[in-house]
């Protein structure tokens, strides 16, 4: 399935563009939990 | 709709559940679409080159609806000074610039493959390469200024003049319909326009076959669905974050 002239071409567009949104999934997800948790931890300290 | 996400905090209650309902989405989508990838057929002329296509297109498509989104974010952003339309611009312009890159890269390799280079300073590829720079100027000047506000408002600017990049890449490889017969018209010659290698419009042209056209759909809609999916996320993570900074500074001064 992947043994013609051109698989080296579309594998590797299949390869960068999963690397590149899956970077960008982590990424977002990672800064959302950080700046969440953070909030909240300041949110718990400011009440008495 | 609109009017009512512009208060933060229904926009939070809101996003709580469309973050993951896209990305549900995005995912079915995104598998379905690849599972008829394989199965569909080689292009004619193309051979199995064609399969860039499910790649290259979405993420054109996606690129250029995240500049459409930064636009409008600025513009409501700068006209009205709204923090939250402030932050979707700020957080668009990312995800903008990685869509941009892949569309420039998936471009690159179907382009060497079929057209035998990788690379041509021609009208569309020109043009999507302004955009990606776009992108990534916004990006850069919102983080060499310091004060959020003036930085935001400069970044504005610039993300409102670069509205006019999309219409280039609209019509960088045919003019509107409209235009040769008015030109011929008014001048009695015909209209002289860029040559492009990038081909011209074909999905809503009619002149594609079921057979590329259902999977590649499904791929632009798993694309859209996976951009809308992290842009709410990435409005959520600032607005965590400006409420964070907001409490330091209050933790600060008390």
């Amino acid at each position: 399935m992947f043994a013609d002239k051109h698989a080296p071409y579309y594998i590797t567009a299949y390869v960068v563009t999963f690397l590149v949104m899956g970077w960008m999934t982590v990424d977002t997800w990672l800064r959302a939990r950080r700046w969440r948790r953070r909030a909240e931890q300041l949110e718990k300290e400011k009440k008495p | 709709m609109f009017a009512a996400l512009a208060n933060p905090h229904r926009f939070m209650a809101f996003s709580r559940w469309m973050g993951p309902t896209l990305a549900a989405i995005a995912v079915t989508l995104i598998g379905v679409g690849l599972v008829l990838v394989t199965g569909a057929p080689p292009e004619r002329w193309q051979g199995t080159a064609v399969r860039i296509l499910y790649l290259h297109v979405p993420s054109a498509i996606t690129a250029e609806v995240a500049y459409m989104a930064l636009g409008a974010a600025s513009v409501v952003s700068f006209v009205f000074r709204h923090a939250l339309a402030d932050a979707a611009a700020k957080t668009v312009a990312p995800l903008g610039a990685g869509f941009t890159l892949l569309a420039l890269v998936t471009g690159s390799l179907w382009g060497e493959t079929s057209w035998g280079t990788w690379w041509q300073w021609d009208a569309r590829m020109t043009s999507v390469l302004i955009l990606f720079l776009l992108f990534v100027g916004y990006i850069g000047l919102r983080a060499s200024i310091d004060d959020e506000t003036r930085a935001g408002r400069a970044a504005a600017i610039l993300a409102m003049v670069g509205l006019l990049d999309l219409l280039v890449i609209k019509y960088s490889v045919s003019p509107p319909s409209w235009l040769p017969p008015l030109y011929r018209q008014l001048t009695g010659g015909e209209l002289v326009w860029w040559n492009s290698l990038h081909q011209g419009e074909s999905i809503f042209s009619g002149e594609m076959a079921p057979a590329f056209l259902i999977p590649l759909s499904f791929m632009i809609f798993g694309f859209l669905a996976t951009f809308g999916a992290l842009w709410v996320t990435r409005i959520r993570a600032e607005v965590w974050s400006r409420r964070a900074q907001a409490l330091a500074v209050q933790a600060a001064g008390a």
